[in-house]
């Protein structure tokens, strides 16, 4: 049997919506087999939320209910087959009139793997379970790969062969958030328009601050400091871009850790960031009851911005709900009653690139994060290959030199941020002119 | 529903779990990766790491100076077999001296 298969007719009960449109729908697509009314501008998460719809997976092990929750395309659980493409995220896929949705890894709504929650109370040690003897083992293979897998292959090979694209930057910025723009216009005023990378569609982006050498809807997922090279590519097209950058700058931000809290899985339970970047950047209105949950400056500002009531981690005995999160039980043992549950925890910048790219890589007391000077600058030295650790003594150093802006420079609030970007862009300029770009300079002679 | 706290939802790694993992003398973010599959799954470890790097350090566990992240491996974001097929089929450029 396969999970869901390509059918896209089913009829559902229509849920409570949860987020008010901007205007009038004028976007219908099918999820699960039912039409959902879309908005320009929404992606498949933030139209599912709006629609009620807050479940989209099970869970590979204990075959919970997960659906959309960092809605910064960071977390992994909003997984869904779009169009017959499986392990699209919903939280960064623009709506599209007509398109098929479908959840991946359930089986619909009385899934009878949903039990296993219920026999293994105690927990599963995957390791070990039905091992012997052999021919049980084999029939435990069988199960949980149908289980564990995510999704199920594409029903077509892609029509289009991948394209490559090769750019030579003298600036490179990776993130078009806060930060990014702020950087990419400062550098534009001073005559040095970089190139910006961000791997949401340009729908998505809104504002009116776009940086005008935007790569919007692509992804950088690689620094390959020995090959010289940063490699990004999107999916629709299908596009990989090579980028062999003179100055990097990474404007990546954070990631929502999770807040351990009982039935922190729960659907319906979201970023806190993730809901309000969501509201602001699809004008949709939140008419839903919102608890956040989290301590600090930040999150009560993201508590006023949801309108919601606000409780700390540590007042929290446990979420309630079955199907979707209904409500915040406190250790008093008084429920708050919701209909989203928004974790605002202190967020964890995003480090993976600077690792890659051999930052020097330390622990701020919320997450990792690479090590910056007041400017910035990331003094990244020749980055070890996993597998030559002894070859990597005398690698040169990588053809660019590196810098963090924003969240993964340390800076929380707006103002914060502000400064990060002010600082690297000041410095930028100067490392600028010092070395000017001998592309140019050619191109001048 | 079960009553569960988790730490890694892509993996379903519960407290519990990582509560087992500290108790059988487990104290380092890779080791508790290899031993609970922590930090394995779709996303490789964007929810989880941090948070778990905090209740390392939240019960003295191990120092701040000493915690060390799990190799951040290529790709950090998805990517499909035919746009990495793509990039093989010229042969790779020299990079230039």
């Amino acid at each position: 049997m396969s999970p869901r298969g390509a059918a896209c007719y089913r009829r559902r009960v229509p849920k409570a919506p949860l987020l008010a449109p901007p205007g009038p729908p004028t976007i219908s697509f099918r999820w699960d087999g039912a039409p959902v009314a879309a908005c320009p501008g929404d992606t498949v998460a933030s139209a599912l939320i709006a629609a009620g719809e807050l479940a989209t997976s099970r869970s590979a092990k204990y075959r919970r209910l997960r659906g959309p929750a960092c809605l910064h395309g960071g977390c992994g659980t909003c997984l869904v087959r779009v169009d017959g493409r499986p392990n699209q995220r919903a939280c960064l896929t623009p709506v599209r009139e007509d398109m098929c949705v479908e959840p991946q890894n359930t089986y619909g709504g009385l899934d009878p793997t949903a039990l296993v929650d219920q026999v293994f109370r105690r927990g599963i040690d995957h390791h070990h379970l039905v091992v012997y003897p052999r021919i049980a083992n084999q029939m435990m293979q069988g199960v949980a790969r149908e289980l564990a897998g995510f999704g199920e292959l594409p029903d077509a090979p892609p029509e289009d062969v991948a394209a490559v694209v090769d750019h030579a930057p003298e600036v490179l910025v990776i993130g078009a958030g806060r930060s990014g723009r702020a950087l990419a216009a400062a550098l534009t005023a001073a005559g040095h328009p970089p190139l910006v990378v961000e791997r949401r569609a340009a729908t998505a982006l809104g504002g009116s601050d776009l940086p005008a050498r935007l790569l919007a809807g692509v992804g950088v997922f690689a620094c390959y400091p020995q090959e010289r090279l940063w490699a990004a590519a999107s999916e629709q097209p299908p596009v990989l871009h090579r980028l062999r950058p003179r100055h990097v700058v990474l404007a990546v931000g954070a990631h929502e850790p999770t807040i351990p809290l009982a039935n922190n899985d729960l659907p319906g339970v979201v970023s806190a960031r993730g809901l309000a970047d969501m509201l602001e950047q699809t004008g949709r209105k939140s008419s839903a009851r919102v608890v956040v949950i989290g301590e600090g400056a930040r999150a009560e500002l993201l508590a006023s911005t949801l309108a919601a009531e606000r409780v700390p981690p540590a007042r929290v005995r446990k979420l309630i709900g079955a199907r979707r999160v209904k409500g915040v039980q406190l250790e008093d043992g008084k429920i708050l009653r919701c209909d989203l549950v928004a974790l605002a925890p202190d967020p964890a910048p995003a480090f993976e690139l600077a690792a890659q790219a051999g930052a020097p890589i330390h622990f701020t007391g919320a997450g990792f994060a690479p090590v910056v000077d007041a400017d910035g600058r990331i003094a990244a030295g020749p980055a070890a290959h996993p597998l030559e650790a002894e070859g990597a003594q005398t690698a040169p150093p990588p053809p660019w030199t590196l810098w963090a802006v924003g969240e993964l420079a340390g800076a929380t609030t707006p103002a914060e941020i502000r400064g990060t970007v002010d600082r690297c862009a000041a410095a930028l300029v100067r490392a600028l002119a010092e070395s000017p770009d001998p592309k140019d300079s050619h191109a001048r002679a | 529903m079960t009553a569960r706290t988790f730490v890694c939802r892509c993996e379903d790694v519960t407290l519990t779990e990582i509560e087992r993992a500290i108790a059988a003398g487990l104290i380092d973010v890779e080791e508790i990766k290899r031993y609970t599959g922590l930090g394995t799954g779709p996303c490789q470890g964007k929810e989880c790491l941090s948070a778990l790097g905090r209740l390392l350090v939240a019960r003295n566990l191990i120092a701040p100076a000493a915690l060390r992240p799990f190799t951040a491996r290529p790709p950090v974001e998805p990517v499909t077999f035919a746009a990495l097929a793509a990039g093989a089929t010229e042969h790779p450029e020299e990079p230039s001296p």
